[in-house]
C-alpha cells in the first residue's frame, strides 16, 4: 500500500533531480536479483542476452543478492527468467511477488529503486522451494465397501481409505507431498473392522531414484480377513 | 497511512451528517480469520469493547461475531477460553476502530499453537550399528549401548495428532521390529509407548 504513494514520490524526486542536472549522460539500470531459499547448485537466470548464475549462500538456504553483469539503458524491456535447464538441483525457483506485484519483467526506469531514488536499479525477486513428491501405493485384500483403513505418514500426513469389492488393488496417496532428502514412514493408525493389514516398502527417503520416477507408488498395504 | 486516510474520510462523512455513523446497530460484520491451530472445539473469542462473544468450531477457517459494528466503533478481540490442546493464540489486527479497511481489507486473524508432547521410543537388545528410526519426516539414528535399553527421543508430536514409528534402516548385524509403533498423542503422552525390539537376524 505504502509503496503506491512512495513510488510516485521517488519518481517525481528523481525527475526533479534529473531536470536540475539538465539531463546529462545516459543512465544505466543495474538488474539486482534477490533469491530466497536457494539450497542447491545452481540457478541460472537470463535477461537481455545475459546470464546470471546464482549459487547458494555459505549457509545453504540463506538469501542471496547478486547483479547481472551489465546494466540496462532507460526504457529497455527486461524479463528475468530461468534458462532452460537453469533450475537448481532438487528445487524449483519462481518469481516472487514482492510489494504486491510481479517484478521479474518491466522496462528499465519504470520504477524507482526502493533503496534510493539516486541509485536506479531494477529489482527482481525469486523464491526457491524444495521439490516434493507424492507418496502412495496400493491396498490389496480389503474386499469390503464399508471397511475403512487409516494410514499415516508418521505425524506428517493421514489418509482414510474405504475398501472396495470392485477395485483391486486400491490405489492411495497422501495429501501432503514429501520434500527431497526427507524421510517417510507409513504405518496403519486404525485397522479396518474385521481385517488385519500390514505395510510393506513403507519407509524410505525421497532420493534421486524417486526424483526420476516422479513419485513413490510402491507402498504395499496387504489386508487379510480375520 | 491508509487507515488514517479512511479514518479522516469517515470522520468527514460523519461531519457531513450521515446518520449511519451514530452508534447503535451498524452494518459492518466483525469477522476473524483463523490461520490454524484450531483442531478442537473450545475456543471462544470475545470483543472486549462490547462484550460480544463467538465460539470457534474445530477446523474453522473463520468466524463472525453476532453483533455488527458501526463505523468508528472500537473493537478489541481477545481469547475468552482456549481449546484444551492449545497453549495460546496470537492475533493480528485485533484492536482497531471499525471501518472498511479494518473490517474488510485487513481483517483480524487468530493463530493458535497446539501443545506438543514427547515421543520416546525404547529400543531393546540393540548391539549392532546403523539403526535409524523415523516418524514420517523425523529421522533419528540410534547408537547401541552394548545391548542395554536405549531411550530414543523423537521430535515432539502435537496433541491429538498421530505418530507412526517405522524403521528406515536395520542395524548391520541384527533385525529389529516395532511394537505399538503407531497411535495418537494424548495430553498424557502416546496412547501406548512405542518399543523397538532388536535380536538376531532370522
Amino acid at each position: 500500500m505504502k509503496f503506491h504513494l512512495v513510488r510516485p514520490a521517488l519518481v517525481l524526486a528523481s525527475s526533479l533531480v534529473l531536470a536540475s542536472c539538465g539531463g546529462g549522460g545516459e543512465e544505466s539500470y543495474q538488474v539486482k536479483v534477490t533469491v530466497f531459499g536457494l539450497k542447491y547448485d545452481q540457478l541460472t537466470l537470463n535477461t537481455n542476452g545475459q546470464d546470471l548464475v546464482v549459487h547458494p549462500a555459505a549457509k545453504a538456504g540463506d538469501t542471496v543478492v547478486s547483479y547481472f553483469p551489465n546494466g540496462l539503458s532507460y526504457g529497455t524491456y527486461y524479463n528475468v527468467l530461468p534458462k532452460a535447464n537453469g533450475q537448481p538441483a532438487h528445487q524449483t525457483c519462481v518469481s516472487a511477488t514482492q510489494y504486491g506485484y510481479p517484478r521479474e519483467y518491466g522496462t528499465a526506469g519504470q520504477t524507482a529503486s526502493l533503496e534510493s531514488a539516486r541509485t536506479p536499479a531494477i529489482e527482481v525477486f525469486y523464491t526457491c522451494l524444495i521439490n516434493s513428491y507424492a507418496v502412495g501405493g496400493n491396498i490389496t485384500g480389503l474386499n469390503s465397501d464399508t471397511a475403512t483403513i487409516t494410514l499415516i505418514n508418521g505425524s506428517n500426513s493421514q489418509i482414510t481409505v474405504t475398501g472396495s469389492t470392485t477395485v483391486t488393488p486400491l490405489p492411495f496417496a497422501f495429501g501432503n507431498k514429501v520434500d527431497f532428502d526427507t524421510t517417510y514412514g507409513v504405518s496403519v493408525l486404525t485397522q479396518p473392522v474385521g481385517y488385519n493389514c500390514t505395510v510393506e516398502n513403507g519407509t524410505g527417503t525421497i532420493n534421486a531414484a524417486v526424483e526420476t520416477a516422479g513419485k513413490v507408488d510402491n507402498i504395499a498395504v496387504k489386508c487379510t480377513k480375520l | 497511512m491508509k487507515s488514517s486516510i479512511l479514518y479522516a474520510g469517515a470522520a468527514l462523512a460523519c461531519a457531513l451528517g450521515l446518520s449511519a455513523c451514530g452508534g447503535g446497530d451498524g452494518d459492518l460484520p466483525l469477522s476473524v480469520t483463523v490461520n490454524g491451530g484450531v483442531t478442537k472445539d473450545g475456543l471462544v473469542l470475545v470483543n472486549k469493547s462490547n462484550g460480544d462473544e463467538v465460539a470457534v468450531p474445530a477446523n474453522s477457517a473463520g468466524v463472525s461475531f453476532p453483533k455488527y459494528l458501526s463505523t468508528d466503533d472500537e473493537f478489541n478481540i481477545d481469547v475468552k477460553t482456549l481449546p484444551t490442546n492449545v497453549t495460546g493464540c496470537t492475533f493480528t489486527n485485533n484492536k482497531a476502530r471499525a471501518n472498511y479497511y479494518t473490517i474488510y481489507t485487513l481483517p483480524p486473524t487468530v493463530t493458535c499453537t497446539i501443545k506438543t508432547h514427547d515421543l520416546v521410543v525404547n529400543v531393546t537388545g540393540l548391539t549392532g550399528s546403523g539403526l535409524v528410526l523415523v516418524n514420517g519426516a523425523d529421522k533419528q539414528p540410534v547408537a547401541a549401548k552394548g545391548g542395554a535399553d536405549v531411550p530414543v527421543p523423537m521430535a515432539k508430536v502435537p496433541e491429538d495428532g498421530p505418530y507412526g514409528i517405522t524403521i528406515l534402516s536395520q542395524p548391520d548385524t541384527q533385525n529389529c521390529v516395532v511394537r505399538n509403533g503407531s497411535g495418537t498423542m494424548s495430553a498424557t503422552g502416546p496412547s501406548s509407548a512405542p518399543v523397538v525390539e532388536c535380536g538376531p537376524k532370522p
